[in-house]
């Protein structure tokens, strides 16, 4: 995992929050179509889906590579601003008009003393706190940063509002890559050590090669002398003195250099040409490797760590909270996919017609013949036929049926044999879906009965034992469906059973 | 014939074909109504794992008019073996003619080689006329099976049995309505047995479906736990300028924190619907049935109903403060001789009994101490006034009551088929809760973890989200045991 890929990650994460999940499993499979089922780690698995991502949505907000090179950029303005204020530092500690030589204590204490007072600190407060604690014990870098960002977010180009969600989700899962952040602050903050100390190099070394420089050193202290001094800065050459043995200064130079300013000159040599050249400039070497020694070798050691710090963090990332698992397994598991991939071609429902209104002619009078067609079955007992019998006044002359299992093409003379009949009522099982057969029936039944002769549809919930009448649902989608009929002297009516 | 097995859903008009193919393949955008002709067209469903489909489930119109196909058909009949070769004469004869239409459509797909599912509303009684669609179903020479669909109450399944034995090698009851996830695959499982060539494919769907149903399950589990941390370390802050206006301030406040704690709910509960692929506007038009948990999550009657009882609470609560007080005990090798131990259980207990009954939370002002103290302070000056702050929620009832109505939500959600339209029976789902059956010991792990969380308020260490995702897997797999776990 990369920084990149890490911002990324949380930005998609971010859109992806209040997604379908069946959208995005279908989007994120299509993504890695192709690629072996869990394949690969984890940051692996994720590198790809960011990559697919990335090419798949140009314009979706990927912030990784904005900051990165914000990072980038922010580094190098600190290179440079510490290779600027390296090469002043330097230039001023060095600065020698030919009256006072340069005193080397100055430069010791500016650049090895001081670098080393910082050294402790960082060690003291960051390296042992996060190699303790995984977190540094003074936070001011990323307080500054934490502060700055808001007003850098709303300058954000088109998208302040989503720098600012990014900062806002960062902050809310800090937990998760809290390690990460110290580390590449200190990144930050170690670039512009080193570039301070190249940039002091680059100084001394500029006035060493094109200017002639004195050095000396002074003391008050009247217990410091020569050989003391000369042990004290033995014992900072030491730890590279046996690799640069020029680089120790001898008892000859330092005994050659104390100077004396109330003398105006050198203590042992005096001024001018007495003073020896040779000897008054033979500092260099050891400020140098001094300077490189304690000040420029532990920022580049700190500016690596930082950043091996930072990869392997990054690279060790558990990447097992529940939002990116849920990515992983949307991406590692087989996607299983049930929904027919073709709108219902039926549109919507039928648009149920008026509903059938009540017919219109007169109702037969009681006891006038009526001829009874039974539909699809319907068993035609006593409490049926006690029904009918009474619903029709004790009319009924006629039993028919239609739809049945007995059915037999061309038999249905319907006109033959409704000859007479005052009424014509077809008895149904309500739960039947009123269907086509049944629409058929009951054309072929007007047609043969007269357009104005009453036709009834008598519906009874189960025809058994006992007769109960259709249930209001059942009328419904049957006066609902009949209704296509368009016939004014269709009925659709509940058959109770006999009182 | 296709290498993908196919399986055409038939039967009579308004008998459940539709129904039980939205529960098979998910599918609530199925047009399912008791109106006789909702389905006009074939429409298949493919089961795809990874873009592969292992199996195709067809979904029919209706038969309409099979007495007088079969009429037809017997008129024309020469053999038993031109049978399925007469139906597709029938077919083709009426293809263009505007008659048998549903017939025909129906047909196709068997006569390409799809198996055949007859559908029968069991609740109904059998009829006669039923053997004509058995007949022509029969004439096909396609393998098929029944199911006995329970659309009502009344049950009629042994007469059906009687007679769909006759034509049907398999017969199975299948109610589109109420079937959990192990029946679905028993179902598909026995779709191996009409054709013995088709078991490796679906072999494969039946454990790619398990492997989804364990996926959403877990999922749910995250979602739920990520819903816990949200609303236990929810806070909000603002600055009030007009002191004069101080009580409506605070009022605003404490009204827009709830609001905010019922946001995401719902915002949660949305996405445990869609991981089961109940779509939104689904159950906007039919209304989830929430026993308890579709009231306010601040009703009274919720925090009585759901959650723990106060007694529950406050043994929970002090048994947690005595194992910390223990582990202190532990600390010192015994020589506090258990103060620990019941020092922090009697606070625990107290600290449960005095915050009891707190279904609102209130603001309070920020009152920083020390040198943050005076910065706040110094930042007052330019903010123009003091800064109120509300939550988290303090009442030690309030994560029990989430995660309950949680819980209850996922068992109903992921109980619901998608044949299912309009409101959910009630069921199980009607009790009051299912916190308050947990054992002493979840109980307390569960306490210890809203501590923990509620303490860590202000940046939730990751390792607690993962124990509670953890601790609310373990509740929701025994709420819902999928097959295979």
């Amino acid at each position: 995992m990369t920084l990149i890929d890490l911002l990324d990650l949380e930005a998609q994460l971010a859109r992806d929050r209040e997604a379908d999940p069946v959208t995005l499993e279908l989007r994120d499979r299509s993504l890695l179509l192709g690629t072996p089922r869990g394949s690969g780690e984890r940051a692996a698995l994720l590198h790809r889906w960011l990559t697919a991502l990335r090419q798949r949505e140009p314009q979706a907000f990927f912030p990784g590579r904005a900051v990165s090179s914000a990072i980038w950029g922010l580094r190098a303005v600190l290179a440079f601003v510490g290779l600027a204020l390296g090469w002043g530092a330097a230039t001023a500690v060095l600065h020698y008009t030919g009256s006072d030589p340069v005193n080397v204590w100055d430069f010791l204490l500016a650049f090895v003393g001081l670098q080393l007072v910082l050294l402790a600190l960082l060690v003291a407060t960051f390296l042992i706190p996060m190699a303790a604690f995984g977190a540094p014990f003074v936070g001011a870098i990323g307080g500054l940063f934490r502060a700055v960002y808001p007003r850098l977010a709303a300058r954000g180009g088109e998208r302040p509002e989503q720098w600012r969600a990014l900062w806002h989700r960062l902050g809310a899962r800090r937990s998760l890559y809290h390690r990460v952040e110290p580390w590449v602050l200190l990144g930050l903050t170690q670039t512009f050590g080193v570039a301070f100390n190249v940039g002091a190099l680059l100084g001394l070394a500029r006035l060493v090669v094109f200017s002639d420089i004195a050095f000396c050193w002074s003391t008050t202290l009247v217990q410091l002398d020569g050989p003391r001094f000369h042990a004290l800065v033995a014992s900072l050459a030491a730890p590279f003195g046996w690799a640069f043995p020029d680089a120790v200064p001898s008892l000859e130079l330092v005994e050659a250099t104390r100077f004396s300013r109330l003398e105006g000159a050198y203590v042992l040599s005096g001024t001018g040409r007495a003073a020896s050249p040779e000897l008054i400039g033979g500092w260099w070497p050891f400020l140098t490797a001094a300077l490189v020694f304690y000040g420029l070798l532990p920022r580049v050691v700190t500016l690596g760590l930082a950043q091996v710090a930072a990869w392997w963090t990054l690279a060790r990332l558990p990447l097992d909270d529940v939002e990116v698992s849920r990515v992983i397994h949307r991406l590692a598991e087989p996607h299983v996919e049930t929904r027919s991939s073709t709108p219902e071609l039926s549109g919507s429902l039928p648009t149920p017609p008026a509903v059938l209104p009540k017919a219109k002619g007169e109702v037969p009078a009681p006891g006038a013949r009526c001829a009874i067609v039974l539909w699809r079955d319907i068993p035609s007992g006593p409490a049926l036929k006690a029904a009918l019998t009474w619903s029709t006044g004790g009319g009924v002359t006629e039993f028919h049926s239609a739809g049945g299992l007995d059915f037999e093409e061309g038999v249905e003379g319907w006109h033959d044999r409704l000859a007479g009949a005052a009424r014509v009522a077809l008895v149904a099982e309500g739960w039947e879906a009123p269907d086509r057969s049944v629409r058929r029936l009951l054309t072929e039944l007007r047609r043969s009965a007269g357009p104005r002769s009453p036709l009834t549809v008598w519906l009874v919930d189960e025809a058994g034992e006992v007769v109960r009448p259709a249930a209001a649902p059942q009328l419904k989608i049957w006066r609902e469906a009949l209704g296509r009929l368009e016939d004014p002297y269709l009925a659709v009516e509940p058959l109770g059973g006999a009182p | 014939m296709s290498d993908v097995p196919r399986f055409a859903v038939v039967g009579r008009v308004n008998k459940g074909k539709s129904s039980i193919v939205a529960t098979l393949a998910e599918d609530d955008s199925v047009l399912v109504d008791a109106r006789p002709g909702t389905t006009t067209d074939v429409r298949e469903y493919p089961v795809q794992v990874d873009g592969r489909t292992l199996f195709v489930l067809i979904d029919t119109p209706g038969f309409e008019d099979a007495t007088r196909a079969l009429a037809w058909l017997k008129a024309r009949e020469r053999s038993a073996a031109d049978r399925p070769a007469l139906i597709a004469e029938f077919v083709a004869a009426h293809r263009g003619t505007g008659d048998f239409v549903d017939e025909q459509r129906l047909l196709t797909p068997v006569l390409e080689g799809a198996s055949i599912l007859y559908v029968v509303d069991a609740t109904r009684p059998y009829r006669r006329n039923y053997e004509a669609e058995m007949e022509i179903l029969r004439w096909t020479g396609q393998p098929g099976m029944a199911l006995l669909n329970h659309i009502g109450q009344a049950d009629h399944g042994a007469e059906w049995h009687r007679a769909l034995d006759q034509y049907f090698k398999i017969v199975r009851d299948f109610d589109a309505f109420t079937v959990g996830l192990t029946a679905r695959l028993g179902l598909l499982e026995t779709f191996r047995e009409l054709r013995p060539e088709w078991r490796a494919p679906i072999d494969e769907a039946v454990a790619a479906l398990s492997g989804q149903w364990r996926r959403r399950r877990r999922d749910a589990a995250a979602e739920i736990a990520s819903l816990l941390v949200d609303e236990l370390t929810h806070t909000q802050e603002a600055a009030v300028a007009d002191e004069e206006q101080l009580d409506a301030q605070k009022d605003r406040l404490e009204q827009r924190f709830h609001q905010a704690l019922r946001d995401r709910e719902e915002k949660s509960r949305h996405r445990v619907e869609l991981l089961f692929a109940h779509h939104e506007a689904r159950f906007s038009d039919s209304s989830l049935e929430r026993p308890i948990f579709h009231k306010d999550l601040f009703a009274e009657e919720t925090w009585r109903l759901l959650g723990l009882s106060p007694a529950q609470l406050v043994t929970a609560s002090a048994i947690a403060g005595a194992a910390v007080g223990g582990t202190i005990d532990a600390m010192v090798g015994g020589a506090s001789f258990m103060t620990g131990t019941v020092l922090g259980g009697a606070l625990g207990g107290a600290t449960a009994l005095y915050s009891l009954g707190r279904r609102w939370a209130q603001a309070t002002r920020v009152r920083d101490e020390g040198a943050v103290g005076l910065l706040a302070s110094l930042r007052q000056t330019f903010t123009g006034g003091p800064r109120y702050r509300i939550g988290p929620h303090a009442d030690p009832n309030c994560p029990w009551v989430l995660l309950d109505r949680a819980l209850l939500h996922y068992g109903a959600v992921a109980r619901r088929t998608h044949a299912q339209r309009g409101e959910t029976p009630l069921g199980e789902a009607a009790r009051a809760g299912i916190v308050a059956d947990l054992g002493a010991q979840e109980r307390r792990e569960l306490e210890e973890l809203f501590r923990r969380l509620r303490r860590s308020h202000e940046d939730p260490p990751r390792e607690l989200l993962g124990e509670l995702e953890l601790a609310v897997r373990r509740l929701v797999e025994r709420l819902d045991p999928a097959p295979g776990t």
